[in-house]
């Protein structure tokens, strides 16, 4: 079922696919429905085959169930209901959970942290107040050597700020070095301090 | 750089404090919600997706008129003062409110998009006015249909739905994060630092409260903001008393620094060699100090304390 999205009026198929739209029956809204081949097929899964005879392979996980694939990962034979595939590979689930644990499945990632910008804010928000640029710089240097090598997006994005981060940070660490060298050096220099 | 995957598809919506963008791949279309911080990752195979659904909107006619009403009122002000400053700032305001406005209509009317699989219905945030969607819409249905064919019209008509809607699936809960505890912790570090910039005057720490209290506020809009993936109430509860404690410190706050202001610039006008240095700068009297002070400890221990039983 197709649905507008201002007010969950069913769209009659009479609507589907016009390049101009067509009026909501709900809401009198012009709505452009694109509806694609799929909406034709069932929600069902695929049901995993019964074994037949002792002898023949069955799943590792559902012993009942007729093996259809090894997992590509560790070799253990999989049933239709068991077998993950991605990528073109076939997965079984614990090779799966493992895989999306230890971040080494790009194409389900659902979530990544940009330390490049944390990097950036690090360096440049704190000097904003001056003084916590003592503890921003340092951090803001610590964040780019650490995680220079870690993924960023997964999207096109470059290490720009993470170079912009190093060279405010450093400037930054420079600015306080001069500043406190000045104040060492200042009664040396015969000039009193207020 | 390594090669991507993605070619882009739609503009940035962007918020305050981030954006959505629509991006895609050979095989599937990306949903990317940034933090700026964080980006998080929703994933849309072309051979899973059954509709896209564009819903125009009706146009904004009082915000129309709102913004109108404060190019007048910007224009009335400009004509009404004689300073050059307050011409300016009129003028600038009444430019910024045209600008809005004449954008407003020239981006068009406003829609909803909405993309559906067997099992979700998405709303697709980054397309929000016709035009784009259409764009989009011309950029998407050719690389779906490459994927799953073209849907007839006879064939389209002669599909069956089930007479009862399929039951949503529990929706999974945010994690609530530890920005209430990180408030309380900073609401007792302002408590500690109020304390001791009034015992110890000469350590000048009246100059840090500055930040720290500007820190606190921050913390507190974000903790609000973010409220409602978070499923603990009482710590929120706590946040609005604080809030006008906060405000009532920041007032005082302000008056004792304008104070001081007053007094370099009076010491200026006398022709004193020496202004009045920080030293002479009181942030809080022992009056306000103690209630500054004992406010935040009261609401961040109890703060702390339900927001560790509710979690």
């Amino acid at each position: 079922m197709v649905t507008c999205g201002e007010c969950s009026f069913p769209i009659p198929a009479e609507a589907w696919n016009r390049e101009d739209g067509a009026l909501c029956p709900g809401c009198r809204q012009r709505i452009l429905a694109a509806v694609f081949p799929s909406m034709e097929r069932s929600r069902a899964g695929a049901v995993p085959e019964q074994v037949a005879e002792a002898t023949e392979a069955s799943c590792f996980f559902h012993p009942q169930s007729r093996a259809s694939v090894p997992c590509s990962h560790c070799g253990r034979f999989l049933c239709n209901l068991c077998d993950i595939e991605l990528d073109g590979a076939h997965l079984c689930p614990s090779c799966f959970r493992a895989g999306v644990k230890k971040k080494k499945i790009e194409s389900v990632e659902t979530q990544r942290v940009m330390y490049d910008s944390i990097a950036l804010a690090a360096a440049t928000l704190p000097a904003l107040l001056f003084w916590p640029v003592i503890f921003g710089a340092p951090a803001a240097l610590y964040i780019t050597i650490r995680r220079w090598r870690t993924p960023l997006s997964i999207l096109p994005r470059t290490r720009i700020r993470f170079v912009l981060a190093a060279i405010f940070a450093l400037a930054e660490i420079g600015a306080v070095a001069f500043v406190v060298w000045t104040i060492v050096r200042l009664p040396r220099l015969g000039v009193a301090p207020r | 750089m390594a090669k991507s995957i993605y070619t882009r598809l739609t503009g940035r919506k962007r918020t305050l404090i981030g954006y959505s963008q629509l991006w895609l791949a050979p095989d599937h279309l990306l949903l990317v919600q940034s933090t700026r911080f964080s980006e998080r990752y929703q994933r849309f195979s072309l051979a899973d997706i059954q509709a896209v659904i564009v819903t125009e909107l009706p146009e904004q006619m009082a915000y129309q008129f709102v913004v109108l009403a404060a190019v007048i009122g910007c224009v009335a002000g400009f004509l009404s003062v004689s300073a050059m400053f307050g011409k300016i700032v009129f003028a600038a305001m009444a430019a910024i409110a045209l600008g809005i406005m004449i954008g407003n209509i020239a981006l068009g009317p406003r829609c909803r998009c909405h993309l559906q699989t067997a099992v979700s219905y998405e709303r697709l945030a980054p397309v929000r006015r016709v035009r784009a969607a259409r764009v989009f819409l011309q950029k998407i249905i050719p690389v779906i249909e490459t994927v799953q064919g073209t849907l007839a019209p006879d064939r389209a008509a002669q599909i069956e739905f089930p007479a009862t809607p399929v039951e949503k699936p529990p929706a999974v809960p945010d994690a609530p994060g530890y920005l209430p505890e990180i408030l309380c912790a900073v609401f007792l570090l302002n408590a500690a630092l109020i304390a001791a910039s009034v015992r110890f005057p000469r350590a000048q720490l009246s100059s840090v409260l500055f930040t720290t209290i500007f820190g606190e506020i921050v913390v507190l809009i974000v903790s609000l903001a973010r409220s409602r993936h978070d499923k603990r109430r009482f710590v929120y509860a706590l946040m609005i008393p604080a809030i006008f404690c906060i405000v009532w410190d920041a007032v005082q706050l302000g008056t004792s620094f304008f104070t001081w202001m007053n007094g370099i610039a009076e010491s200026a006008k006398r022709g004193e060699q020496t202004p009045p240095s920080m030293l002479a700068w009181v942030a809080f009297s022992q009056t306000q100090a103690l209630f500054a002070a004992s406010w935040r400890v009261a609401v961040a221990a109890l703060g702390l304390a339900a927001a560790w039983f509710e979690r």
